[in-house]
C-alpha cells in the first residue's frame, strides 16, 4: 500500500550539499503498523513528511513514494497533495495544544475538519463530531466541544488530535511523537485510543518515537534511522529478540538493560555526527563497537539479512571488497 | 544534634493568580530535603508537579505556608536574590531555555558574564563543564541548531552547573531524550549528586526513572501530596494512586 524508494532529501548550505535523508526504503501493507524510532534530530520526521507530501517544495528530494494510488507523491501536484491530506491520510502531530487553534472551540475545529472531509452541512458535522469524540474516551463530548484549547488536559487534546486525523477514515495515518509530551498512564490511554481506532478502520499507521517500549508493545514493523539513514528495519520481535546491526543492539541493550551493572544505567559512547558534517563513511563510525576498516571510507550498502535490511558492513562485507 | 534540612516545605499552597474556579495547583505540601538526597517528584500532568518546583527554585511564590532554606526562612527580595545563587533549574523543553544564535561555548559562559567573573575563568570553568557533560570540544563553536535534543539537555545542564550550585532542579529530563541519551544523562546527573555534592530534585511522571535515580519519591495527584516514600525500605502503606503508578513500569 505503501512504497517507498530511493527516497534522499539534500539541501544547499555553506556553499556545501548535505544529505539530510539518504536512500531510504520500506514498504508497508494495509493495517500494518511501522515504528519509525531513532535519535532525535536522526530525521524521523523528515521521512514521514515526505509520505505527507509536506516536502514536495523542496529541490534536492529524490526518490518515489507510491501510496493511496499515486504514482509518486514527491512529484504531486498541490491540488492533489490537499486531495489526498483530506481523504486518505491523517497526521497526529507531536504537541497538539499548539496545533490547535487558540481561539476557537473544540467544536468548530473539529466540525471544520469533517465538512472539509466529508463536505456536509454544518449541522451534520456537529453531529458526526460528537460522534468521533465518543469512541476516544471522552464522558461528555458535547461539553468538550464548547470547549477552548486551553481547557483541555495534554491527554484530552492529543485525543482531539486523534479524532480529527482519523475523521475521514484514512488509509494511513502519520503519528508524530504522539505520546513524548503525556504522563506515564495518559501515555498508554492515547495509544490504546490510536490502536482501537486502527483496529476498526484497517488504517496503515506509522509511528515516529523515541519510545522503544511503544514500539515493541505496539508495532509490528521497526525501523531505526541514524543520521538521515535507515539503518535496519524489520519485524518489532526480530529487532527485539535477534538486533542486527551494532547501533540497534545498543539500543535494545540500553532499553533491555541487558548485560549491564547494578545501577540500571547504560548508554551508547560518543556523539552523532552532525548531520551537517560532510562524511563519506557510515555516520555510526565513530561509535560502533563493531567498527571495519571499510566504514571509514565507504558507506555501508543496505543488505537483507535473516529476511530483514541491514545497511552495515558486518553483512554487506562481500560486495565491499 | 537534630539535622537541619537544606529545604523545607511545610503547608506549601498554591493557586495560580487570576484562576476563576480558585482550584489549588497545590495544596498542604510537606517537604524536607536535606543537604546530597535525590529527590523525585512523581505524578500525571496537572499534578502540581512543576508549579512545585517553580516554588522550590524561588520563581513562583507560595500563597501560603513556609518555605526554609537552611532553616531560615524566605521572605523578602533579598533572601530569595540570595537564593536564587544556590540553586539551578534544568528545563523540561531544551531548545526553548538556549539562544538559538549563540554558539554553545557562549551559552554555557552567560552566567559567569553575569556573576562578573574574569575572562580566564569564564574560559576554563565553561570548558571544565562542557567536559563534564561530555560535550566532544569540537563542538563547542557549534550552533544549538547543529546538536540533537540529547546533546542540548548536557549543554544545558553544563550551564546550570558552571555556578556550582547547592540544588538542582531537574524538570522532566528525560521525557524528550531516546533510550542512550537518557542513560547517559542519568549517568551526568548520578556524577553530580555523589562527586560535587549536588542536591538533585527530580520531576517525572516516569516511575521507572525515578525509582533508578532517587531514594525519596514524593507523588502528587491534583495537587495533593498522596505519598512520600523511601524506596530503600518497606512500603506497604502506599497508596492505591501510587500503587496504580508503579505499576505501569
Amino acid at each position: 500500500m505503501i512504497k517507498v524508494e530511493g527516497l534522499c532529501l539534500s539541501v544547499n548550505k555553506k556553499k556545501s550539499t548535505f544529505r539530510l535523508v539518504r536512500d531510504v526504503n520500506y514498504s508497508l501493507e494495509q493495517g500494518e503498523t511501522l515504528a519509525i524510532v531513532g535519535e532525535s534530530g536522526s530525521g524521523k520526521s523528515l521521512i514521514t513528511y515526505a509520505l505527507l507530501g509536506m516536502l514536495n517544495h523542496l529541490e534536492g528530494l529524490e526518490g518515489t513514494v507510491e501510496a493511496f494510488g499515486q504514482k509518486n507523491i514527491l512529484k504531486a501536484s498541490s491540488k492533489e497533495i490537499r486531495r489526498l491530506r483530506r481523504n486518505k491520510i491523517g497526521y497526529i502531530p507531536q504537541n497538539p495544544r499548539e496545533s490547535l487553534t487558540p481561539t476557537l472551540r473544540i467544536g468548530s475545529q473539529l466540525a471544520e475538519v469533517v465538512a472539509a472531509k466529508t463536505g456536509k452541512s454544518r449541522r451534520s458535522c456537529r453531529l458526526i463530531s460528537r460522534n468521533l469524540l465518543q469512541p476516544l474516551g471522552f464522558s461528555e463530548p458535547e461539553k468538550v466541544l464548547q470547549m477552548y484549547p486551553h481547557q483541555l488536559s495534554g491527554g484530552m487534546c492529543q485525543r482531539v488530535a486523534v479524532a480529527m486525523a482519523i475523521a475521514s477514515s484514512p488509509a494511513a495515518v502519520v503519528a508524530d511523537e504522539p505520546t513524548s509530551s503525556l504522563d506515564l498512564l495518559t501515555k498508554y490511554e492515547i495509544i490504546k485510543v490510536i490502536k482501537s481506532a486502527q483496529e476498526e478502520q484497517r488504517f496503515t499507521l506509522v509511528l515516529v518515537t523515541h519510545d522503544l517500549d511503544l514500539a515493541f508493545k505496539y508495532c509490528n514493523k521497526i525501523a531505526v534511522v541514524y543520521g538521515g539513514r535507515l539503518f535496519e528495519m524489520g519485524t518489532a520481535n526480530e529487532l527485539y529478540v535477534r538486533p542486527r546491526h551494532p547501533y540497534t543492539r545498543g539500543l535494545v541493550r540500553c532499553f533491555t538493560g541487558a548485560g549491564m551493572a547494578n545501577s540500571g544505567l547504560h548508554y551508547i559512547p560518543g556523539e552523532p555526527v552532525s548531520i551537517y558534517t560532510q562524511f563519506t563513511g557510515c555516520r555510526y563510525f565513530n561509535r560502533c563497537q563493531m567498527r571495519l576498516e571499510i566504514c571509514e571510507v565507504k558507506e555501508p550498502p543496505c543488505v537483507r539479512t535473516d529476511g530483514r535490511r541491514v545497511a552495515c558492513w558486518l553483512y554487506g562485507r562481500d560486495e565491499g571488497k | 544534634m537534630k539535622k537541619v534540612p537544606l529545604l523545607s516545605g511545610s503547608n506549601l499552597m498554591f493557586s495560580y493568580p487570576g484562576s476563576r474556579q480558585k482550584k489549588k495547583a497545590l495544596e498542604d505540601i510537606d517537604l524536607d530535603i536535606f543537604a546530597g538526597e535525590k529527590v523525585g517528584i512523581l505524578g500525571a500532568s496537572g499534578s502540581g508537579k512543576t508549579t512545585l518546583s517553580l516554588i522550590l527554585a524561588g520563581f513562583e511564590k507560595p500563597s501560603s505556608g513556609l518555605l526554609l532554606f537552611n532553616g531560615n526562612r524566605l521572605q523578602g527580595r533579598k533572601a530569595y536574590r540570595d537564593y536564587r545563587l544556590r540553586i539551578q533549574y534544568l528545563f523540561q523543553n531544551p531548545m526553548g531555555a538556549v539562544n538559538r544564535y549563540r554558539k554553545i561555548f557562549e551559552i554555557v559562559s552567560e552566567p559567569l558574564i553575569y556573576r562578573k567573573f574574569k575572562k580566564e575563568a569564564i574560559e576554563s570553568i565553561a570548558s571544565e563543564m562542557l567536559k563534564m557533560v561530555g560535550m566532544d570540544p569540537l563542538r563547542w563553536n557549534d550552533y544549538p541548531d547543529q546538536l540533537s535534543l540529547g546533546q542540548i539537555q548536557r549543554v544545558c545542564l553544563a550551564r546550570a552547573m558552571s555556578t556550582g550550585p547547592e540544588i538542582l532542579i531537574c524538570d522532566e529530563p528525560f521525557s524528550a531524550l531516546d533510550v542512550s541519551n537518557r542513560g547517559k544523562m542519568e549517568e551526568i546527573l548520578l556524577f553530580l549528586n555523589v562527586k560535587h555534592g549536588v542536591t538533585l530534585i527530580i520531576i517525572s511522571h516516569e516511575p521507572k526513572t525515578l525509582l533508578h535515580l532517587c531514594y525519596k519519591v514524593l507523588v502528587l495527584h491534583e495537587g495533593k501530596k498522596v505519598d512520600l516514600f523511601d524506596i530503600t525500605k518497606e512500603n506497604d502503606q502506599l497508596s492505591e494512586y501510587t500503587m496504580k503508578l508503579l505499576n505501569q513500569i
